[in-house]
């Protein structure tokens, strides 16, 4: 097994799971996360010789998971706010109901409610365990506006869990 | 440091407060209870991400990988056999493209940089005047007018080159202007692929793409890439 290959398969067996679970969060979907994790790994093998720093190949690895995602939209001509709002009409459709769920799938179901630009960030952050910095090269948007969402996408969190925003919450 | 401002910075990212805010946790008995509760709600929100994994899932990955090898190699044992055919191909093609206007290497970059960056066609943000105008300075380039209706202004490597990546609001859905100050083409050629068309201008200094949709309008783009010519300068 020449380098190349060594290093493709090391990058997979270590990454694999955080793209799926990213690509998950994109999509909503656990078998198109499959296919969106594949096709763009079969990508980064083609483009591994860009690859110049082993530390961020887990960011340029979610990246191409993202932009896999968004081709995969244009490819079957759905928006992205369309692809939140059809999951989100199947989640008022289901047999949610609050009360009765345990917290992680309450949770769970919040986290699916958020807008898409929320929640990726979101995940990247608590999941992926990236920076502010990480995540604005992983998504081509600025700094300011990754931490913003992401104070955005907890507070809009907290307001569906109806736990107290901070602007409501009784400081001392 | 006040409390609303501590809890702000503590909702952004709790691992990364500056030292200020550090300082007020330390004081604020009030804050230091805020901030175990969002330690607890950030530990259940990582638990709710943590969905199951398919079962052999790199391993899948990895055996389409090696399936995807193997039929490089028989495409090429074939490639190989058709040798012959295939230089005079072409051969044919090349003498073609010394008549007609074909595909060329910038063409191919600039739409594979599209394909690359494709997630840029989906923001949805407004960027000012003032913020377009900064980004070209980054780039020795100033914009005689105001470019309007940007919803995305960035700066990238282009290929082996590198130039200023904007999308605007197009009349038929988002339009991509790469100006390429360091990639120059003679005249305006039109190109296109499965996904997209566009047009290549040539700018006062370096070229202009404007490509949008396969289906979008290629006199709009054309417009386009006439506005750009004239409002793109190289900085004094």
């Amino acid at each position: 097994m020449d380098n190349k290959h060594k290093q493709f398969e090391a990058l997979v067996r270590a990454c694999s799971s955080d793209l799926y679970r990213y690509a998950y969060w994109l999509c909503k979907q656990s078998s198109l996360a499959e296919d969106l994790v594949q096709e763009a790994c079969l990508r980064a093998w083609k483009s591994l010789h860009t690859l110049q720093d082993v530390v961020s190949a887990r960011a340029w690895l979610m990246t191409i998971v993202r932009n896999e995602f968004y081709r995969h939209c244009k490819k079957n001509k759905r928006l992205v706010q369309d692809w939140d709002e059809h999951i989100d009409n199947q989640l008022s459709m289901s047999s949610y109901q609050k009360d009765a769920a345990t917290d992680i799938m309450a949770l769970r179901q919040a986290i699916e409610q958020l807008p898409g630009e929320y929640r990726e960030l979101l995940v990247l952050q608590v999941d992926g365990g990236f920076s502010g910095d990480e995540m604005a090269e992983i998504t081509g948007i600025s700094r300011n506006t990754v931490m913003t969402r992401v104070f955005r996408a907890r507070q809009k969190l907290r307001s569906i869990l109806e736990i107290p925003e901070i602007k409501k919450v009784d400081l001392s | 440091m006040n409390c609303l401002e501590y809890r702000r910075l503590a909702l952004q990212d709790i691992n990364t407060l500056p030292e200020q805010a550090q300082r007020h946790h330390d004081e604020c008995a009030s804050c230091q209870s805020f901030t175990h509760e969002l330690a607890g709600f950030n530990a259940s929100l990582k638990q709710s991400m943590n969905v199951d994994v398919p079962e052999g899932l790199a391993d899948r990955i990895l055996l389409q990988q090696s399936f995807g090898l193997a039929r490089a190699k028989r495409k090429q044992s074939r490639i190989r056999l058709t040798a012959l055919a295939a230089s005079i191909v072409l051969g044919l093609v090349l003498s073609l493209r010394l008549i007609l206007p074909g595909t060329n290497e910038l063409e191919q970059t600039v739409l594979a940089h599209v394909h690359d960056e494709i997630s840029h066609l989906y923001e949805n943000r407004k960027v000012s005047g003032e913020k377009v105008g900064e980004l070209l300075a980054s780039i020795d380039t100033r914009a005689m007018t105001r470019i309007n209706n940007v919803r995305y202004a960035g700066t990238c490597p282009i290929g082996k080159t590198s130039g200023a990546h904007l999308v605007l609001e197009g009349q038929s859905g988002p339009v991509t202007v790469l100006y390429l100050p360091e990639a120059s083409v003679r005249k305006t050629i039109t190109f296109s692929d499965d996904s997209f068309q566009g047009v290549l201008t040539p700018g006062k200094r370096g070229s202009i793409a404007v490509i949008g949709d396969k289906h979008s309008n290629m006199e709009e783009l054309q417009d386009i890439g006439k506005r750009m010519q004239a409002v793109l300068r190289p900085a004094a």
